[in-house]
C-alpha cells in the first residue's frame, strides 16, 4: 500500500500532463494547469520544510559543542536577520534589498568566479597528453582558443576558421549525438516510470 | 522498448553493456570505507518539474543503492541539495536503503542535508563539507549547471574518487576533466535499472540501446539520401 499509492498519483499525474501536452481537452488542459499552481504551494512549504532542517542541524551542532560551531551560530544570525526582515518589512523595502544586494550578489559572484580557476585546474590535468584521446583533445582546445583569442589570428590568418569549423562540425555533431541519446533516455525513464517498474525514487533502493 | 519489457517478464533476462563508472560506485564506497571517512552524494540542484526532474529522479534511484551499500559497511553517507522539496523523497529513500541492508539503527537525520536554494550558495556549503568532513569519494549524479565544475574541483582538491553524472550537455565536459569516471548522456537515466539488476528494468535499457541504433540507422540514411537530392527522411521527421 505504501508503494502502491505513490506508484498511482505519480502515474495518474504522468499521464495528465502528457495528455495536456498533446490534446486540446478544457477539462484536462484546466486540471492540469490546476496542478502546475499546486507545485508552485508545495514548493513554497518544502523551503520551510528546508529551513526547519537546516536550523535543527545547527542547533545541534551548536548545543553539542561539534567543530565548526562558530559558522552555524553565524548562518542562524544570518539566517534569522533575513526572515525578520523580509516578514516584517518584505522583501521590496530598501533595507532587505539593501542586504540582498551587499550581502548576496557579491557572495554569489565571488564563488562564480572561482569557476574561471578551476576550469584552468582541471584544463590542465585533464590536457596532460596520456592518451591518442587526450592529444586530440589538446590539439583541438589549442586550435580553438587561438581561434577566438586575437593572438591566433596575429600567428596565422586560418585559426579562426580552423576553430569554427571543430566548433560547427566536429563539436556540434558531437553535442547532438549526446543530446539525441538523452532524450532516449529521458523516454526511457519515463516510460518505466509510467508502468511502474522505475521504483527508485519511492524509496525502495535502486 | 515496450515489446522488450514484455519479453523481459517471461523470464528473459537481457545483456547489457558494462557501464564502467556505474561498476565504479561500489570501488567509491569500498574507498571511503576503507578510509573510514564520509561518501559524499548530491542530486545536484535540481528538483521535481521541469527539465531538471528526470536528471533528479535518475540521481536519486542511484542513492537508493549507495544508501544501501553505506548501510552495509557502516560507512559515513553525507546528502547534500538545494532544492527543498525533495528532501522528504531523499530521507525517505536514504532511511528505506538503511532499512532494507538490515541496519536501520545506522541512519542519521544529520546526514541529509539541504543547504540552499541559491546556487552559489550550495555551491559554497558543499564546498565547505567536502574539505571540513575529509570526504573520500563524491558522486555526483543529477542536475548540475555552472556549479559542477567548481563542486568537482573541490572534490578533487579534497582528494576524493569522484564519479560526475548530469545530463545537462553544458556540465558535461566539466565532469569529464575533473571526475574519475563520467555517466555520459542517456547512462544517467539507465543508472538506477542497471544497478537494480531487475530483467524488466534492464529490458528497458536493451530497448533504450535499439531505439538509439534505429535513430542513428535514420540519421546515416537521412544524410545520404539529402546529399543525393532526396529528402522524404527529413520531410517525414519534421512532421
Amino acid at each position: 500500500m505504501k508503494l502502491k499509492v505513490p506508484l498511482a498519483i505519480t502515474i495518474i499525474l504522468v499521464l495528465l500532463q502528457v495528455t495536456d501536452y498533446y490534446l486540446k481537452v478544457p477539462v484536462i488542459n484546466t486540471v492540469a494547469a490546476n496542478f502546475t499552481v499546486a507545485i508552485l504551494v508545495m514548493s513554497a512549504i518544502a523551503v520551510g520544510i528546508g529551513i526547519i532542517s537546516l536550523t535543527r542541524i545547527h542547533v545541534r551542532r551548536i548545543v553539542k559543542k561539534r567543530p565548526h560551531s562558530l559558522e552555524s551560530a553565524m548562518m542562524l544570525i544570518t539566517l534569522a536577520i533575513f526572515i525578520l526582515v523580509g516578514a516584517v518589512l518584505g522583501s521590496g523595502d530598501p533595507s532587505y534589498i539593501y542586504m540582498f544586494q551587499n550581502i548576496i550578489v557579491p557572495l554569489d559572484s565571488a564563488m562564480f568566479s572561482l569557476a574561471g580557476f578551476f576550469m584552468a585546474s582541471a584544463a590542465y590535468r585533464a590536457f596532460r597528453v596520456r592518451s591518442r584521446e587526450a592529444m586530440i583533445l589538446l590539439v583541438a582546445a589549442v586550435i580553438v582558443m587561438l581561434g577566438q583569442a586575437p593572438i591566433g589570428e596575429a600567428f596565422w590568418s586560418g585559426f579562426p576558421i580552423l576553430s569554427q569549423w571543430i566548433l560547427d562540425v566536429p563539436n556540434t555533431g558531437g553535442v547532438r549525438a549526446l543530446i539525441m541519446g538523452i532524450a532516449i533516455g529521458m523516454l526511457s525513464l519515463t516510460i518505466r516510470m509510467l508502468m511502474g517498474h522505475e521504483k527508485g525514487y519511492l524509496g525502495t533502493g535502486a | 522498448m515496450i515489446v522488450l519489457l514484455y519479453a523481459s517478464r517471461k523470464g528473459r533476462v537481457p545483456k547489457i553493456r558494462k557501464l564502467a563508472a556505474i561498476d565504479a560506485i561500489d570501488e567509491a564506497i569500498g574507498r571511503a570505507t576503507e578510509m573510514g571517512r564520509p561518501l559524499h552524494f548530491t542530486p545536484g540542484i535540481g528538483d521535481f518539474y521541469g527539465y531538471d526532474a528526470p536528471m533528479t529522479i535518475a540521481g536519486i534511484s542511484v542513492l537508493g543503492h549507495v544508501a544501501r551499500r553505506v548501510a552495509q559497511y557502516n560507512t559515513p553517507l553525507i546528502v547534500t541539495f538545494a532544492a527543498p522539496e525533495i528532501e522528504p523523497v531523499i530521507t525517505d529513500v536514504v532511511k528505506q536503503a538503511y532499512l532494507a541492508a538490515g541496519r536501520p539503527e545506522r541512519f542519521n537525520p544529520d546526514s541529509i542535508r539541504f543547504i540552499s536554494t541559491r546556487q552559489f550558495a550550495y555551491t559554497a556549503g558543499v564546498v565547505g563539507i567536502l574539505h571540513r568532513e575529509k570526504v573520500a569519494a563524491n558522486l555526483m549524479i543529477g542536475y548540475f549547471a555552472g556549479e559542477s565544475i567548481i563542486i568537482a574541483e573541490a572534490g578533487f582538491l579534497a582528494g576524493a574518487i569522484q564519479i560526475g553524472a548530469t545530463a545537462n550537455t553544458y556540465q558535461i565536459p566539466f565532469f569529464v576533466v575533473a571526475c574519475d569516471h563520467v555517466l555520459v548522456s542517456e547512462e544517467l537515466y539507465a543508472a538506477g535499472a542497471y544497478l537494480s539488476k531487475d530483467p524488466v528494468q534492464l529490458a528497458a535499457i536493451t530497448g533504450q540501446d535499439w531505439v538509439r541504433l534505429i535513430a542513428a540507422a535514420f540519421l546515416v540514411a537521412g544524410c545520404v539520401l539529402a546529399t543525393f537530392g532526396i529528402s522524404w527522411i527529413a520531410d517525414f521527421f519534421k512532421m
